[in-house]
């Protein structure tokens, strides 16, 4: 056999391999976002009264995916609480990315504004941001509002993080130096070129922060810390579900907990793929 | 900055100490030795002043009186809350550490030892999954499928039921840990240097003791801050087990606002990661990053053959 074959330079370490070529992203984010819009649509479909006579009918006979604990279809509770956490923490992500871009933005445009965020940015590293949530809604109460509120004040730093250095990095550049020795203003320069280059990054902030809302979101419920009783989330219906599992029911279990991995898989396994080579989005 | 609020913080409780307006401040020792007067007093500021006026009157209590307030709920003095569990806590969450660095060990050894793994789309997508989890659902999972075979937590004690709470911990910490191990090993494995080692026909061991100082020093800060995120932040991993812990009863004070108990776990968690951060701040520096290419510069050289 040839020398040649058996050295270890043939052994496969090939350049690195795009896992997810920029068109595959984009049907990435494509799919997602139909998946969303379909997951929101549920919160808009009219809801299920309780029928206590219909309670734990297992899936076929109590329609699709059989009925709860209070006698509703467990496909339409659980599209409607999904919903409801897609809806809510995809408000948040855009809301928390849009805060964090724009102190990060700010922060590039003096050196005094971008020490006052540092130090904001290891104020909200000091508390744990799953405790920071219980403490609030604990004592302020107001349900899946407060969660989002606490995700935004503690995620900011993140959004922040990922976007204020492609800011900067995009505001020293040549070509920003070559616009401004032409005359063009600060506005000009962050819609030509700021903006452009910090898309990927923003998306990246979004599909981070986004599962991390619906986590937050479904923990706090499921310990039922501060959640309003009339509120359909898939953190209670997981807690239901375990406690009917005694009696053998494991759809009220296994549907809410599935509705809330299809929830949380696709943005994290696409933010880990966003975060590896933010560039080249 | 961090010190300034360090110093604001110690500031806040020495002017609570001497704030005439304190119900406990005349007090010997705690709220066991508090008179009535003093203990009706303080119930009442907790319940007609607010959120804000109860915050503060925990702090003006808890330096004052040296017992951290009330439980409400749990009837008690907070101070012998914290004692107690918080040892629970300390003994799941020092068997969780252990756990973990075996699973990160034998994780990063795979990493160092095997170039491709680091860059399979397989083993991404895999960990993507594992971090995608949420801690009470790994909990959950452990309950529905052992749930025969762990100890009733009503009638078992404490030291029975750390091992799934250890377990569980350490699953949902060791994911980070690992995504984190795998970014560095995908680096190093970049840098021709690395490369190198295989085109000049380096063994595997070699490989392994070259790589695996880059993989484990990347490792080692977020293992660190992340303890408190992960002790505390696993209260919900305590409660799915039932397990007594400082989480669970962080859990049932938050579900009741029993605000001194929020308050000292807080205080407790702002403290231990602050200081930590600080840790790994001072001490932290250092490590073999031979191969760890430095910020944008990927695919370069590592800083040590730049």
């Amino acid at each position: 056999m040839n020398r040649r074959d058996q050295s270890p330079s043939r052994q496969p370490l090939r350049p690195r391999r795009r896992s997810l070529r920029p068109s595959r992203r984009v049907w990435g984010v494509l799919i997602l976002g139909v998946l969303l819009v379909l997951l929101i649509c549920g919160r808009f479909m009219p809801g299920e009264g309780t029928d206590f006579s219909r309670a734990l009918l297992p899936p076929v006979d109590g329609g699709l995916l059989g009925t709860d604990h209070f006698g509703r279809s467990v496909a339409v509770t659980v599209w409607d609480a999904a919903g409801g956490s897609a809806l809510a923490a995809l408000i948040t992500a855009a809301v928390t990315t849009a805060i964090g871009a724009g102190i990060g933005v700010v922060s590039t445009l003096s050196n005094g504004l971008s020490k006052v965020s540092t130090g904001l940015l290891i104020a909200t590293l000091v508390v744990p941001s799953m405790l920071f949530t219980f403490i609030v809604v604990g004592i302020l109460g107001g349900g899946r509002t407060a969660i989002m509120v606490t995700v935004a004040l503690t995620h900011w730093p993140l959004a922040a993080q990922l976007i204020g250095p492609k800011v900067r990095e995009e505001w020293t550049s040549g070509w920003v130096r070559f616009d401004r020795c032409l005359g063009a203003g600060r506005t000009q320069i962050l819609r030509w070129h700021v903006l452009p280059a910090a898309g990927g990054r923003v998306a990246a902030a979004m599909a981070v922060i986004f599962p991390s809302a619906v986590v937050h979101e479904a923990t706090t419920a499921f310990l039922g810390i501060g959640v309003d009783p009339a509120a359909v989330s898939l953190g209670p219906l997981i807690a239901w579900g375990q406690s009917d599992m005694t009696v053998g029911a494991w759809w009220t279990l296994v549907v809410p907990t599935c509705a809330l991995m299809v929830l949380l898989l696709p943005p994290t396994i696409l933010a880990r793929r966003l975060g590896e080579r933010p560039r080249s989005l | 900055m961090i010190l300034a609020g360090l110093a604001g913080g110690a500031g806040v409780f020495a002017l609570s100490a001497a704030s005439p307006s304190n119900p406990l401040a005349h007090t010997v020792a705690g709220w066991e030795f508090a008179s009535a007067e003093a203990r009706e007093n303080l119930a009442a500021a907790y319940d007609t002043g607010g959120w804000p006026g109860a915050w503060w009157q925990w702090l003006l209590t808890s330096l004052t009186t040296g017992d951290l307030g009330y439980s409400r709920l749990l009837h008690t003095a907070v101070g012998e809350v914290v004692l107690g569990r918080g040892l629970n806590t300390v003994a799941a969450t020092l068997c969780a550490v252990v756990i973990t660095a075996v699973i990160v060990l034998i994780a990063s050894v795979l990493l160092a030892r095997f170039p491709g793994l680091a860059h399979h789309s397989a083993a991404s997508g895999l960990i993507g999954a594992w971090l995608a989890v949420p801690s009470f659902l790994i909990a959950l999972i452990i309950v529905v499928l052992f749930g025969r075979q762990l100890p009733n937590p009503a009638t078992s004690a404490p030291i029975t039921l750390i091992p799934s709470v250890a377990i569980t911990i350490a699953l949902a910490w060791s994911a980070m840990l690992i995504a984190a191990a795998r970014s560095a090993a995908a680096e190093v494995w970049s840098t021709p240097w690395a490369r190198a080692l295989i085109g000049r026909g380096f063994s595997s061991t070699a490989r392994v003791r070259t790589v695996l100082p880059s993989v484990l020093s990347a490792v080692r800060a977020p293992a660190v801050i992340y303890v408190p995120v992960v002790v505390l932040g696993e209260a919900a991993v305590e409660a799915v087990l039932s397990y007594p812990g400082l989480g669970n009863a962080l859990v049932e004070a938050a579900a009741g606002a029993d605000l001194p108990l929020l308050a000292t776990v807080t205080a407790i968690a702002a403290a231990v990661t602050t200081g930590l951060v600080l840790g790994v701040r001072s001490f932290g520096a250092g490590g073999d990053d031979r191969f760890l290419v430095s910020g944008a510069g990927a695919g370069g050289l590592g800083k040590g053959y730049a």
